[in-house]
């Protein structure tokens, strides 16, 4: 596959699209458009039924005051071609500041694609803000420096790697926390803090190196507490609410839940002591015995249901077919995977899988139930693209750290 | 400083009881790992137990406590991973002191069967009675390194430290 450019431009409008003071400028966006489209290079750009980018403003996350221009183009050279080299642009850009207000932070930025997903406003407000913190580099740069494609994918993937962990083990541990004083009986009460506990514990871990690795000014409860949901990069599974149409909790769901889930960290927590990453091996080591004890708690509920009356059954049947699908995202070969595969730090999420689903298997039949045929569903949680659920699950465990910043026990 | 300080530095740590289970030391848990003396600097290196276990912090500050208050002030606590805590670290002493407050001490090696799956109840003391007819209530207790169980001879629950 060849690499493609991404690149973002913004610019805050001194009044609306539509306004006198803009006019001028408004009326050359159809020629400047329809030459950078016939530039060679260019590859597509983001547009709304009109064929501009103006009224995509009012909804974006930049702000309705902003104007934006997201394309993509098969080299830095080529854009540069258009941008400095086009006439109708390059008068353009000299009348910049009639129509637009100078920005002290940075409005431009370029990257390479890492895959063939249609990159997103979002994404792209991340990574201007990641060039006003880090200056130029591989995740985003400008003219002044560029970076290759593989540049672009092995500076990230360690840290990648680490942060997807966190967030993992910190989304799963908060949902299950959520049965603290809610258990069906108190051992199980117990059981359940226990878990999620475990899993806050790997959580601050891995944190705590990502923060350390980063040497910016954020710790770990930075990570945990200020960043967004288009920020997180758990999986979706991990953050499915444990209610089900038999009530807000229900017990079943998160059994399911965290049958799979442990029987595959399982997996990947015995993988991850062969890291080349010396800390995520020492971390692999101690959640691998975690882990253990949680997937026996699992198994062991899954064949009491699955054993039980007809109701446990059911249930615990309906929550097995409703989350399977939710498990493809773990076992798909996303390029920072591969990336961190040939890196020496990973499996490969693809090798998991046969291993993953006998292991499953052989509880499932014991249990006396089924295990649903495989359907091609992909969740996109570890890319940032998230459920409502974890919005909510956000907005409760963040309120008490954003309304009181630095605050301590 | 000299030889016979850092000796009584490490004696120090060594006897600084756990926060969870007084009546261990750090020492007889096995979760000390070195008292080096780096620059005239005292390097106290602990292994956690379990990721999430609260005591981490605690078992930090008491160290540090316990020196100060024997006027050792230069300190710092380090914590290392790797190799990963064991219950098979725990001292023997540690396993009688455990057993006389009245908490089952692991009773195999953390390396092998324990991790095999629904490991069943065989074999667990009471710390009670003695009685091998013993039975699991819980995976999981009071703190993440505790599973609760009962006895069935004189009927009294108990804590059991799980293999890890």
């Amino acid at each position: 596959m060849m690499a493609k450019l991404v690149q973002i431009n913004i610019a805050r409008m001194k009044a609306p699209i539509d306004s006198p003071l803009l006019a001028d400028f408004a009326s050359q966006l159809d020629v400047v458009n329809a030459q950078a489209e016939g530039s060679a290079g260019f590859i597509w750009r983001l547009k709304d039924d009109t064929g501009n980018a103006t009224t995509i403003s009012a909804t974006s996350p930049f702000g309705p005051e902003m104007l934006v221009n997201l394309s993509i183009w098969d080299n830095p050279d080529s854009l540069k071609a258009f941008v400095y080299r086009n006439q109708n642009h390059g008068a353009a850009l000299k009348n910049r500041a009639q129509w637009f207000e100078s920005m002290n932070i940075p409005h431009f930025a370029m990257w390479w694609l890492e895959d063939n997903e249609i990159p997103t406003l979002i994404d792209a407000k991340r990574r201007l803000q990641f060039l006003a913190d880090n200056g130029d580099t591989p995740y985003a740069f400008t003219f002044k420096k560029s970076f290759s494609p593989q540049d672009s994918i092995s500076e990230q993937v360690n840290t990648h790697l680490l942060l997807s962990l966190a967030d993992e083990a910190l989304i799963h541990s908060q949902r299950i926390s959520e049965w603290c004083g809610h258990g069906p009986i108190l051992e199980e009460d117990l059981a359940l803090g226990n878990v999620a506990l475990d899993y806050l514990g790997q959580a601050r871990l891995l944190f705590g190196e990502v923060a350390r690795r980063e040497g910016k000014s954020r710790d770990e409860d930075d990570l945990a507490y200020f960043r967004n949901e288009n920020e997180f990069l758990n999986s979706s599974l991990v953050e499915l609410p444990n209610s089900s149409e038999f009530g807000d909790r229900d017990y079943a769901m998160t059994i399911a839940k965290l049958f799979l889930h442990s029987s595959y960290m399982l997996l990947k927590w015995r993988a991850l002591q062969q890291s080349s990453d010396r800390s995520l091996s020492a971390i692999a080591s101690k959640s691998l015995k975690e882990c253990t004890y949680h997937f026996d708690h699992a198994q062991q509920w899954l064949l009491r249901f699955g054993d039980g009356t007809d109701e446990s059954h059911s249930r615990i049947q309906g929550a097995i077919n409703y989350l399977l699908p939710y498990t493809n995202e773990w076992f798909h070969d996303f390029p920072i995977d591969v990336a961190a595969f040939e890196k020496g730090i990973a499996p490969l999420p693809s090798s998991l899988q046969l291993a993953w689903r006998t292991k499953i298997s052989q509880v499932i039949e014991e249990a006396d139930l089924k295990l649903p045929e495989p359907v091609k569903f992909l969740s996109r949680g570890k890319k940032g693209y998230h459920s409502e659920s974890l919005s909510l699950l956000l907005a409760e465990m963040q309120s008490l750290a954003r309304q009181h910043p630095g605050a301590n026990w | 400083m000299n030889t016979s300080s850092l000796a009584q530095a490490r004696l120090i740590v060594s006897n600084v009881p756990d926060p969870e289970i007084p009546a261990v030391t750090l020492a007889d848990l096995g979760i000390l790992r070195s008292v080096e003396e780096i620059d005239g600097q005292i390097v106290v290196t602990l292994t956690p137990t379990y990721s999430g276990c609260p005591a981490t912090e605690a078992i930090k500050q008491d160290v540090h406590t316990q020196l100060a208050a024997n006027h050792i002030t230069n300190a710092r606590v380090q914590i290392t991973l790797s190799p990963a805590w064991t219950t098979d670290w725990i001292t023997p002493e540690g396993k009688k002191k455990l057993l006389a407050y009245g908490i089952a001490p692991p009773n195999c090696s953390a390396n092998g069967q324990a991790l095999q799956f629904s490991a069943p109840s065989r074999g667990i003391t009471c710390p009670q009675c003695e009685s091998q007819s013993t039975e699991r209530l819980s995976q999981f207790g009071s703190t993440p390194c505790k599973a609760l169980y009962r006895c069935k001879a004189c009927k009294e629950p108990f804590d059991y430290f799980k293999p890890y």
